[in-house]
């Protein structure tokens, strides 16, 4: 008796339970589900909350309601001047529309795979229209706006909508590395010997100037000297003039013997002397 | 079919859900079931025995909505999935599970992103000059609006990693690889930052960057040496123009010496000059007076001491014409010039 009870009780619950769990289903704030009714579509849920069901009849559909992420693998594409490079974007794509996705997608990883193909063509129709340089430069994020509105259109249909679609990679492929190591090699070793180069000019320059200097120097110091002589010649001059014209007639004989004294210096002379003749003898005779 | 998500699988992950109510009141259980009076412990009322079984679970389910929040946690309460309030620190309570759960992200924690330590093909970049750069860096970021950061974006360290790239790489594909290894860090760093912000602003991301810092900026290995070269060219640059500067440092003192020096010579000359011509001409005016006295005293007198002075030190030879040994003379000066040809 008492464990019928208890069985019959445990069962209802267990109903109970079953039923209550049939009914009610909560939806996050990252979920967002489309209740299908034997497969026919019925409505979208999107709210986060409590909602409820027919249970056996009705079935939740789940999807994400954050955004998504693709990182799609490095692809060759070639520019219009005829560079390969190797591309390689990340996508945000939301699902906004469920039945749409649901429709057209049915899952995320087919998701994945259509619009990986999708961005891979939209980059190729793009950068197939663009050149490297433009990419080596502030016009590189108008072309990622380009390949976003492309994908953007491809998917319109779709229930998705494209956060936004960057490239985080175009770089040449490896083995057009070694081409730009050389030229990047040739640069430094311009660039070096430009240094050096100038630094030969200016070290000259420096020195010539030290030497230009020097010698308008040394110039101007013999300038102030040969003034500075001839006051003391000509002051001399003055002097020896005011001297010797006080007895013109004693300067006469003074200047000649000391005409004599200097110019028949003893040095490398031989005089040849007749004692015979002159005042200088006249005592040895 | 239905698509469940793995958020609630993921390690790590803030929606950390306690798989089990918490151990507390079902330890306490026990004491309180000893302490029960005699008439329900003696097993003949199994009815009693069920309710105070279901009373204990549903005490136990109420006490597990008592939770915790941490100084350096908000408290993100959901009610059937739906946000109803954010919490602070301290001892909170919500509706049990599964009426209400709670996430606890942690929001003055800074996470850090490391791009560029692995392989070489995440850390060469082009730049705007077609050179190539070995670079890498860090993100620091932390949460800035839970409800945004939870919600919002699936696998978020991934998409501010892809972000931080993407934005790395646009903005050194526009710098000058010179600019990139010196002078330019701390813009790149900055513009990084900012527009990384801006991206993830975009993304409703819920995440603040704190911080973008270039840890490696190299040319890679292959030119190395080239850049090496370089440094070098720009020391001999700095050491040629040193030198240079060093001579005329010193030229210009010598210089500025000697002309000094010409000078001084000049002036002492001068002086020297002048004082002579003093000395002679008061030497001649002494004498001046003694001629007077006397003139022909005194010109015999200069005279002899004229001769006196030529011939002392000289060569001489005295010849007596009427002698007759005039013809052969070997005058010494002439002597001397024929022995030195040879």
């Amino acid at each position: 008796m008492i464990h019928k009870r208890t069985i019959l009780f445990t069962a209802i619950t267990g109903v109970f339970l079953f039923l209550v769990s049939g009914i009610f289903f909560t939806i996050t704030p990252i979920e967002q589900a489309i209740i299908l009714q034997f497969g026919e579509y019925k409505r979208t849920i999107q709210d986060p909350g409590l909602h409820t069901k027919i249970p056996f009849i009705e079935t939740v559909i789940l999807f994400d309601k954050r955004v998504l992420s693709i990182d799609s693998l490095p692809e060759q594409i070639t520019t219009t001047d005829k560079k390969r490079l190797v591309v390689d974007t990340y996508t945000r794509y939301k699902i906004v529309d469920p039945l749409l996705f649901y429709k057209r997608l049915y899952n995320e990883a087919q998701a994945q795979a259509k619009l990986s193909s999708i961005i891979g063509s939209s980059l190729k129709s793009i950068l197939g229209k663009t050149s490297f340089d433009v990419l080596l430069s502030d016009r590189r994020s108008h072309v990622m706006e380009q390949v976003e509105k492309h994908v953007e259109e491809s998917v319109a249909t779709m229930g998705i909508q494209i956060v936004d679609v960057r490239i985080r990679r175009a770089d040449l492929p490896p083995e057009n590395s070694e081409k730009i190591f050389q030229l990047m090699r040739s640069e430094r070793e311009r660039i070096a010997k430009d240094l050096r180069a100038r630094g030969q000019e200016k070290a000259r320059e420096i020195q010539a100037e030290a030497d230009r200097e020097k010698t308008v120097i040394v110039a101007k110091a013999q300038k102030e000297s040969t003034i500075i002589r001839g006051a003391g010649e000509s002051k001399s001059a003055q002097i020896y003039a005011d001297a010797f014209k006080t007895n013109r007639d004693f300067y006469d004989f003074y200047r000649s013997m000391q005409a004599y004294r200097t110019a028949l210096s003893p040095e490398n002379t031989t005089y040849v002397l007749n004692p015979k003749e002159g005042e200088f003898f006249k005592f040895l005779k | 079919m239905t698509h469940q998500n793995d958020i609630f699988k993921t390690t790590g992950n803030p929606w950390d859900i306690p798989s089990s109510p918490e151990p507390g009141p079902e330890k306490k259980s026990s004491d309180f079931f000893e302490n029960l009076p005699p008439v329900f412990k003696n097993g003949q009322n199994p009815k009693s025995f069920i309710m105070i079984g279901v009373a204990l679970l549903l005490g136990g389910w109420l006490l597990s909505g008592f939770y915790q929040v941490n100084p350096d946690e908000q408290g993100i309460v959901l009610r059937f999935g739906k946000w109803t309030e954010t919490t602070t620190e301290g001892w909170r309570y919500h509706l049990p599970y599964p009426i209400e759960q709670v996430l606890k992200p942690k929001i003055t924690v800074t996470n850090q992103i490391n791009i560029g330590f692995g392989s070489l093909d995440e850390s060469l970049m082009l730049t705007g000059d077609r050179n190539i750069v070995d670079l890498s860096f860090t993100v620091q970021w932390r949460i800035q609006d839970p409800i945004e950061y939870l919600f919002n974006i699936r696998d978020i360290e991934k998409t501010i990693k892809s972000a931080a790239e993407s934005v790395m790489r646009d903005t050194i594909s526009q710098v000058h690889i010179d600019r990139a290894l010196a002078e330019g860090r701390s813009d790149i760093e900055r513009i990084v930052q900012e527009n990384l912000q801006t991206l993830l602003n975009d993304y409703k991301a819920g995440v603040m960057i704190t911080r973008v810092s270039l840890k490696k900026v190299d040319p890679p290995q292959q030119v190395i040496e080239d850049f090496l070269e370089v440094e070098r060219a720009q020391s001999d640059q700095g050491r040629i123009i040193n030198q240079a500067q060093a001579y005329h440092n010193e030229v210009l003192p010598k210089a500025r010496g000697e002309a000094s020096e010409i000078i001084a010579g000049a002036r002492g000359y001068k002086e020297a000059l002048i004082a002579h011509a003093e000395g002679e001409a008061k030497r001649f005016m002494v004498l001046a007076q003694e001629y007077e006295k006397d003139p022909k005293l005194m010109k015999k007198r200069l005279s002899n001491e004229t001769l006196e002075s030529i011939y002392k030190g000289a060569k001489k030879v005295v010849v007596d014409p009427k002698s007759g040994i005039l013809p052969h003379m070997a005058l010494p000066a002439v002597t001397q010039e024929t022995e030195q040809k040879p």
